[in-house]
């Protein structure tokens, strides 16, 4: 399995970090061939698997067959030990290579300019044992980190990360020392660690300089109400009124203290006018409960750049800032509920990746509540240079609008014979007397469902434009994508078989963190292939 | 590299040898569920519960369904593979209902895999996964032979370029 030569892998620096001490052989000339972990990695992998296994454990113990549970830590060990001689790296033409698995086996291969960071992880037992786990991340939309050696010996670890970040540096031409990818000791438990000689701080920040902010926008207090009041606060509003209306059940003398306090004929609204003014009353309630809590988060909301980072500052009792550096943001959406577009206003959320590529938490604290629609374009622009103002937007083809409308009605049609049928089977069950006549409903409904699907036509679209495209879609709520092509990781065109025999598919831009996948709608299968090729950047827009 | 590069010029099939390792696959999962049915129609029946129909007979419809399926699924599924390893990007073409084109360019490659199970290991295939930084990427290609799979996976990685590709 060795292989003689050092490899082609850039690795085999000589003034290299040579990792003495490290199980079935050192780290000099690079490559080596395929490494083990260390001898005790069994025990950790043993006890990561007993971790999982703990419920069969205690149902063990619970029953006092102990011997079981000596047998059970037998065959874990045992098995674990399998693992451990089925388990291998290697560093080797470029790439840090790990392979696993007894009964399915796994060969992994990350190439080294694509790591992002690079942890040494030590909990008090690898202290103990003077070993440490490596883990090794790369900007892959997974959720665990790429590679975790757990568990090698701290001078292979030590070493292992030096040759891993040097490498990437030599290949990305930076000087080894300030590669981007973070080196850091992640030292768990409350001892201090070690620090490796080999962490690295960013220095090409002067954190000290004050950077100018320029304010992109800021939200006065009326338009944070009106947020809360035109957006999806208004209906979460209603369960804040919820609870309050069971008050009666949580304070049993309440209800008792109230009826001799007002009499409750006099309370309850009798008269049509009365109805109404209750009802206008409990609008007011619910909306200022919207409104209120819009204030609580968003109060002062303002969205300002600094340098190439944008900063959001909001919150009435506790204020939060988020910031987020612009190369990390990858979408821009713009969100328009039908309410909202009839006041010609607008709200806009983000989409970033993580330092590794991940879902990134602040992109949700970077959300914009609301904004008139006039302002969109130049916040737009501020947040993706070049994208905007959103140019026209191009109706899918008729054959698009055929299925729209079909769909909608074959939707509508749908539940309306499960209605029918569930009225019919009690009717005949003496529940309940429909008239025949109940019928007639249909074609109104129906009309309508061609409305609406005749309005999603409407609302479908795309267009690209210099680097960026546009996709929109949906009715109830708006939703106009602007992509930069540059941040496409991957694309797809799908087609279900009424897409297919209409002549249409659905083009997907996947795209680095979380959140919905960027889709354009039922377009012509030429159009949507052609639209592949713009995300691949293989023809300009 | 270029004799590499030649060979995969072409789009490709999968190794045919993937429809044995699907169909078992599907035929061990039908048989699973058919045994699952049996049991609890057995214990039904032992527990005096009134259960329609004949003993075994839900158990016999999904085994045969079960068998219908394992047989046509893996050989629509083989049909409909194609994959090409073009020039910028790597190309998928699949799907038998949802049909799917996706492309992923090499730049944009993190990391990949070379993956096999127990069956697939007792036929020499292998999957080759390619990982982007999106979660989204459709990029797996089943029923590779092993030493294609990872020739293919150096060629991807030749050609994925410097940087970080995010």
């Amino acid at each position: 399995m060795r292989s003689e030569d050092p490899g082609p892998g850039p690795v085999g620096d000589p003034g290299g970090v040579v990792g003495p001490g490290a199980p079935g052989g050192s780290l000099e000339g690079g490559g080596g061939g395929p490494r083990r972990l260390h001898v005790l990695s069994p025990v950790f992998f043993a006890v990561g698997h007993a971790w999982r296994l703990w419920p069969l454990a205690l149902l063990v113990v619970a029953r006092r067959q102990l011997w079981l549970l000596v047998l059970g830590a037998l065959v874990l060990l045992a098995w674990s030990t399998i693992e451990w001689l089925r388990r291998t790296y290697e560093l080797e033409g470029g790439a840090l290579r790990l392979e696993e698995g007894v009964l399915a086996r796994k060969l992994r291969a990350v190439p080294f300019d694509r790591i992002q960071q690079v942890d040494l992880v030590r909990k008090p037992l690898h202290r103990l044992l003077g070993v440490a786990t490596l883990r090794v991340e790369t900007a892959g939309g997974g959720s665990a980190a790429e590679v975790d050696l757990d568990v090698v010996t701290l001078d292979e670890a030590r070493a292992l990360r030096a040759s891993l970040l040097q490498a990437k540096a030599r290949l990305a031409g930076i000087p080894v020392g300030q590669a981007p990818a973070s080196g850091g000791d992640t030292t768990a438990g409350r001892a201090p660690g070690p620090r490796a000689a080999g962490s690295q701080v960013d220095t090409s920040v002067d954190l000290t300089a004050p950077r100018a902010e320029r304010v992109l926008l800021r939200l006065g207090l009326g338009e944070v109400m009106l947020a809360g009041i035109t957006g999806s606060r208004a209906a979460a509003a209603l369960v804040v009124l919820g609870p309050i209306s069971q008050a009666s059940d949580w304070f049993p003398g309440l209800s008792d203290w109230l009826f001799s306090r007002f009499d409750p004929e006099a309370v309850t609204p009798t008269t049509p006018a009365a109805f109404a003014a209750v009802a206008v009353l409990g609008a007011i309630v619910w909306l200022g409960l919207a409104a209120a809590s819009s204030i609580v988060t968003d109060y002062g909301f303002t969205l300002a750049r600094t340098g190439n980072d944008l900063v959001v500052r909001r919150g009435l009792l506790e204020r939060r800032e988020a910031v987020l550096p612009l190369a990390r943001l990858q979408v821009v959406r713009i969100e328009e509920s039908l309410l909202r577009r009839a006041l010609g206003l607008a709200s806009i959320r983000i989409q970033s990746a993580g330092r590794a590529g991940r879902s990134d938490q602040t992109a949700s604290r970077l959300a914009i509540p609301v904004l008139q629609r006039a302002q969109v374009n130049r916040v737009l622009e501020e947040l993706l240079p070049g994208a905007a103002p959103v140019p026209r937007l191009l109706l899918p083809p008729p054959a698009a609008r055929r299925r729209a409308v079909t769909r909608s009605v074959v939707v509508a049609t749908l539940v309306m014979a499960a209605i029918a049928l569930l009225l019919w089977w009690l009717s005949a069950l003496d529940v309940l007397t429909v008239p025949v006549a109940f019928g007639l409903v249909a074609l109104p409904v129906l009309a309508l469902a061609m409305t609406l699907g005749l309005a999603a036509y409407r609302h479908l679209g795309h267009a690209t434009r210099e680097g960026f495209l546009y996709a929109r879609v949906g009715v109830a709520i708006r939703v106009t994508t602007a992509v930069p092509v540059a941040k496409a990781q991957s694309g797809s065109v799908r087609s279900s078989p009424f897409q297919r025999r209409a002549g249409l598919a659905t083009l997907h831009v996947d795209i680095a963190g979380g959140g919905p996948t960027p889709r354009v709608h039922d377009e012509s299968e030429a159009t949507a292939e052609r639209l592949l090729h713009v995300v691949l950047g293989r023809v300009g827009v | 590299m270029t004799e590499a590069t030649e060979s995969w010029v072409a789009a490709r099939e999968l190794d045919p040898r993937v429809v044995t390792v699907w169909t078992l696959q599907e035929a061990i999962g039908y048989g699973v569920l058919a045994l699952l049915a049996l049991a609890v129609d057995i214990g039904a029946r032992l527990a005096g519960l009134d259960v329609p129909g004949p003993p075994g007979l839900v158990a016999g419809l999904l085994a045969v369904a079960g068998g219908l399926a394992a047989w046509w699924v893996p050989r629509a599924n083989y049909r409909h593979w194609r994959y090409h390893v073009a020039e910028d990007a790597l190309e998928l073409r699949h799907g038998v209902v949802r049909r799917i084109h996706s492309a992923i360019p090499y730049f944009r490659v993190q990391h990949i895999d070379v993956s096999q199970g127990p069956v697939e290991r007792a036929v020499g295939l292998a999957r080759l996964v390619v990982h982007t930084a999106s979660a989204g990427t459709d990029a797996t290609i089943p029923g590779i032979a092993v030493g294609d799979a990872e020739g293919l996976r150096r060629l991807i990685l030749a050609r994925a370029g410097d940087g970080d590709a995010v």
